[in-house]
């Protein structure tokens, strides 16, 4: 299922090229290389990630948040990081290895990707507690299926890169949800290195941190348990 | 017969405008990827181009909006109530029922299609006051919404044949994903299939993926797609929609065999 998916995002945007030379600033290769960043970025939240958001929803609609709340454990880390997918674990391997086919390209080095792998996993953290905050409105709502389907839309922004979105929503959602940040930023500083943006995708980082756990606390007081 | 259907289709609407914000989210959730996404990276990829393959910016855009409407109506149902109804034995009473599964499943269906029926022709009007598309309501319009009725039927078909594979699947969300993939790229949902290379092109129209999406949306957008093939493609989505059947019937057949539903 994710090679179809991983195929068919990489056949896309190589139908797209056959008839234009360049989008935006990026050429055929920038793009593409882009693009696998997003696939291995999307294969490490699936396989570490994804299903716990699911079972977030399942945990407070059945009022079973409470026998997690007790444990002795960081909640975010008992709640986002307790379930994994092993049969993804396949498409990181497929997804590491687009990112170094088509790095070729860009004359990336060891260190080029040691240090985009570095940038991979700290625009991955942002989107995780990006993702986290979104969650928190399932804390308010009764049913929660639709905020995992808007959490998993707001995902498909941060897909694409920054430079085809008009100026109001690349400001949105680079400082005030700063989604585009999480594969744009690796991917900029790989072309062509930005100290600046190197700051922005590491404060953006912290702040999200800050504000998930602070929300998670907030939200949490709304929880209604099924049982105790 | 009839009264009970009709009675299936009223419960079935209240179960599904029970979360009333979850229906929202599901509307806004495509709305936001249209706007956000699709418009946007259109308009950079026409940048320098005046035109693309046949292609204006305001042809893009509106094949795009069109592309989002048609998904919103037809390919909206999915089969995880029927895959959960056969995984914990909540099928069980509608083999004592004188109503199948099948059937009320056609009703959930039904109501499901009434409710985004509704949602579509708002966003439509919407759109069309706030001057984004032109609405041209000819007779090849109203044989695109027809066509579009079939289309969804169809979906359901798939959907429902997915769901039924819970008698041997723990897990059917792979089987609707994977369908949503394959139908996505193949169906014209992405790029216009003028964009495909034409050895795909010519394989693709032997299957029922082009008139999922791409054949709909030529007849709704007005484009030159004369009578008698809008017949020939309705004429293919249906003998696709009677072998669905056919094989829905047989896998059913076979899966309620092995079936055990215990102290129900």
């Amino acid at each position: 299922m994710d090679v179809l998916f991983y195929l068919s995002t990489l056949f896309t945007v190589d139908f797209l090229f056959h008839y234009v030379e360049e989008i935006g600033i990026w050429n055929r290769d920038q793009f593409l290389f882009f693009t696998a960043v997003v696939l291995l970025i999307d294969s490490i939240h699936m396989t570490f990630i994804s299903e716990n958001f699911w079972q977030l929803s399942h945990y407070i609609r059945l009022g079973q948040l409470d026998f997690i709340l007790l444990r002795p454990v960081n909640f975010l880390f008992s709640i986002f990081f307790r379930y994994i997918r092993p049969a993804s674990l396949v498409s990181i391997i497929l997804g590491l290895s687009l990112v170094v086919y088509f790095s070729k390209p860009l004359n990336l080095n060891v260190m080029g990707l040691l240090s985009l792998m570095i940038l991979v996993f700290i625009g991955l953290f942002l989107l995780i507690f990006l993702e986290i905050i979104l969650s928190m409105l399932m804390f308010f709502t009764k049913e929660t299926k639709g905020i995992n389907f808007l959490r998993l839309q707001f995902q498909q922004v941060s897909r694409w890169p920054d430079f085809i979105y008009h100026s109001v929503f690349k400001r949105f959602f680079t400082f005030m949800f700063p989604i585009l940040l999480v594969t744009n930023a690796p991917v900029k500083m790989m072309i062509s290195f930005d100290f600046l943006l190197l700051f922005k995708l590491l404060l953006a980082t912290i702040v999200a941190m800050y504000v998930s756990w602070y929300l998670f606390l907030f939200s949490v007081r709304f929880y209604e348990s099924a049982s105790s | 017969m009839t009264k009970k259907f009709i009675q299936t289709i009223k419960t079935c609407f209240t179960n599904l405008m029970a979360y009333r914000l979850n229906l929202l989210l599901l509307v806004i959730g495509p709305a936001l990827v249209f706007f956000l996404i699709k418009v946007q990276l259109w308009s950079s990829i026409f940048t320098h181009h005046s035109m693309i393959n046949g292609y204006t910016l305001s042809m893009m855009i509106e094949y795009q909006f069109w592309v989002f409407l048609l998904g919103l109506l037809t390919q909206g149902f999915n089969s995880i109530h029927i895959a959960d109804d056969i995984r914990l034995g909540r099928i069980t009473q509608f083999l004592l029922y004188p109503f199948s599964f099948f059937h009320y499943n056609i009703a959930y269906f039904l109501a499901f299609f009434f409710i985004q029926f509704i949602i579509c022709m708002l966003t439509m009007i919407m759109m069309c006051n706030a001057g984004l598309i032109d609405l041209i309501f000819s007779i090849q319009f109203l044989i695109g919404v027809a066509f579009a009725l079939l289309v969804a039927w169809f979906w359901f078909q798939i959907q429902y044949l997915i769901g039924i594979l819970a008698f041997w699947l723990e897990e059917t969300w792979v089987m609707r994903v994977l369908v949503g993939l394959v139908a996505q790229f193949f169906s014209g949902s992405i790029l216009p299939l003028e964009f495909y290379p034409q050895w795909l092109t010519k394989l693709l129209w032997l299957s029922p993926f082009p008139y999922i999406t791409y054949f709909p949306v030529k007849l709704i957008s007005a484009s030159d797609i004369a009578f008698n093939q809008a017949l020939q493609g309705a004429g293919i989505l249906i003998i696709w929609s009677l072998l669905l059947y056919l094989l829905t019937h047989l896998i059913w057949r076979k899966g309620i065999r092995l079936y055990t539903a215990a102290g129900m």
